[in-house]
């Protein structure tokens, strides 16, 4: 542990992941709690791997053609965008077939970015940073657009609390109110999609899944509305953020999946609690 | 001047695909009425509301509410729906519930107005439960619940009150007790309730619409001697089953 300490009070790269977790945490609580509440964590998961397919694009144009201001962030941007708002309008359009295009487009992104980083000459570990995470790689630059990402979704996702929030709790009912619940619904989507790529930069894409729905589901055993959720599940998401880091780092264990694993132990502490509180009430 | 029904369907016909919904639907609600809908489980009861709210569109015949299209009267109408499509679980305070029916197409983002608050507050002291506006929804019990929707439904100041399955699966007592506030709520809204139990109407019910693909109307009597009072401890009316229109007759 000292040695963690150690590191972040002397090296730039471990403030950088500090102050990503931080970041995440905050974008993470809001919106997992939307996610979860709404139920639409398998959605979430497919906008998280797709997020491969314009990662490995990104990689690719910039090794291959020389595009050397493309990063892989940007193309995990543009992806998990461009997945959300096709799970969101065949959902709305054909709800039948909703699981089966999540689950095309969840495939499909990540097929396509193999390819693509199968294509790229150079080290294929990046494949492996993109899939469980890198956070101590994050640059002062990610640390910008993520800074810049995590404003814009918690401004959004402030602004329209109310408006979401009736939305996920009764959908039908907003419609009789004549609110643009389908607006809604993207715009949670497109909000989820832009979470998931901030928390991937943590976590790696395929443990996303993981970090925006535990400490959700935690914190909601023990609160009782949508905003002490938020702001719980975000404390909790930062202190397992940081807990990941510091228990990762001396003896040399992936951050990304040392963080799931105290994700995973946190949830089970709240579940198990909640259960052997006594004279509780249902 | 001539009044305008406040809901009028003429020869409505949905259905899902080819399954045919409701065939042929004409029925007038005029101001004042309190309609209780009844009919078999998929006959037809929710569709028909979904049509009055204009979540659902017609294949064929027309819709008004207070005389126009139904989405633009949809900020006259408060609406409960059936209880299972609400996830009860879902970490929310009563009063916040409530809030909600403030919401409607005026306010695309933003906070509450203390108008809002005042109307919300005032929603659920009218259904008897100011007392538990902080409670999580979840703790409440299935009555409580009921009234805090329906409390919502009244947060939109509406003048008429739709209602799916405000009495399913509550015991005798809370079922009384909803029906005891819809009679105070009656006194100054149009009323029209759904319900899957056909067998006994309650006494304000002036109107039994029965559905079943297609639509019977009946009105509503008192029922003059002791014996089905005594039964069921208090005045009931009963339905005439009348033949429908074409002559044949249907299961109630």
């Amino acid at each position: 542990m000292a040695e963690f300490f150690h590191a972040v009070a002397h090296h730039a790269f471990m403030q950088y992941a500090l102050m990503t977790g931080l970041l995440a945490s905050v974008a993470c609580g809001v919106v997992g709690t939307y996610v979860v509440t709404r139920r639409i964590s398998y959605i979430a998961g497919g906008i998280a791997h797709s997020v491969l397919g314009g990662m490995g694009l990104a990689y690719y144009l910039r090794v291959v053609h020389g595009w050397s201001w493309l990063k892989p962030l940007y193309g995990a941007l543009a992806a998990a965008m461009v997945a959300a708002v096709v799970i969101g309008v065949v959902s709305l359009r054909a709800k039948e077939r909703e699981d089966t295009v999540i689950g095309a487009v969840w495939a499909i992104g990540m097929a396509l970015g193999i390819i693509f980083i199968y294509q790229t000459p150079g080290y294929t570990e990046d494949l492996m940073s993109y899939l469980f995470g890198n956070i101590l790689m994050v640059t002062s630059g990610d640390l910008w657009l993520i800074g810049a990402l995590d404003v814009l979704v918690l401004a959004v996702g402030l602004l329209f609390y109310n408006q979401i929030a009736a939305v996920c709790f009764d959908e039908v009912f907003a419609r009789t109110r004549g609110m643009k619940v389908d607006f809604y619904y993207l715009l949670l989507l497109c909000l989820t999609a832009l979470t998931v790529v901030i928390l991937a930069t943590v976590v790696g894409i395929v443990l996303v899944i993981a970090l925006l729905t535990l400490p959700v589901a935690a914190a909601g055993m023990v609160t009782k509305s949508l905003r002490k959720n938020m702001i719980l599940a975000t404390l909790l998401t930062a202190i397992i953020v940081i807990a990941g880091l510091a228990v990762s780092y001396a003896p040399d264990l992936p951050a990304g999946a040392t963080t799931i694993v105290v994700a995973g132990i946190t949830y089970l502490v709240f579940f198990l609690g909640s259960r052997w509180r006594p004279n509780r009430r249902r | 001047m001539s009044q305008v029904p406040v809901i009028a369907l003429e020869h409505v016909s949905f259905s899902f695909g080819a399954a045919p919904v409701l065939e042929d639907v004409t029925l007038t609600v005029e101001a004042g009425d309190f309609l209780w809908v009844v009919g078999p489980n998929g006959g037809g009861k929710t569709t028909l509301v979904r049509l009055i709210l204009g979540l659902l569109q017609p294949d064929s015949g027309r819709i008004r509410v207070f005389g126009q299209r139904p989405k633009q009267a949809l900020g006259r109408i408060g609406y409960m729906p059936q209880s299972a499509e609400i996830d009860a679980r879902f970490p929310v305070s009563a009063g916040d519930v409530v809030l909600m029916g403030r919401l409607g197409s005026g306010r695309v983002f933003g906070a509450y107005s203390r108008q809002d608050k005042e109307a919300a507050a005032k929603a659920l002291g009218a259904v008897g439960l100011s007392d538990v506006r902080d409670r999580h929804f979840a703790e409440l019990s299935g009555g409580q619940q009921r009234r805090v929707l329906i409390a919502r439904a009244l947060a939109c100041e509406p003048e008429i009150l739709i209602l799916d399955e405000p009495l399913a699966n509550l015991d005798v007592v809370v079922e009384k007790e909803i029906q005891e506030l819809l009679r105070r709520l009656r006194e100054n809204l149009t009323i029209l309730m759904v319900s899957h139990d056909p067998a006994l109407v309650s006494q304000d019910v002036q109107t039994v619409v029965c559905v079943n693909r297609r639509v019977a109307i009946h009105p509503t009597f008192e029922v003059e001697g002791a014996l089905l009072g005594d039964l069921y401890r208090g005045t009931v009316r009963v339905v005439r089953h009348d033949r429908t229109a074409d002559g044949e007759s249907h299961d109630g």
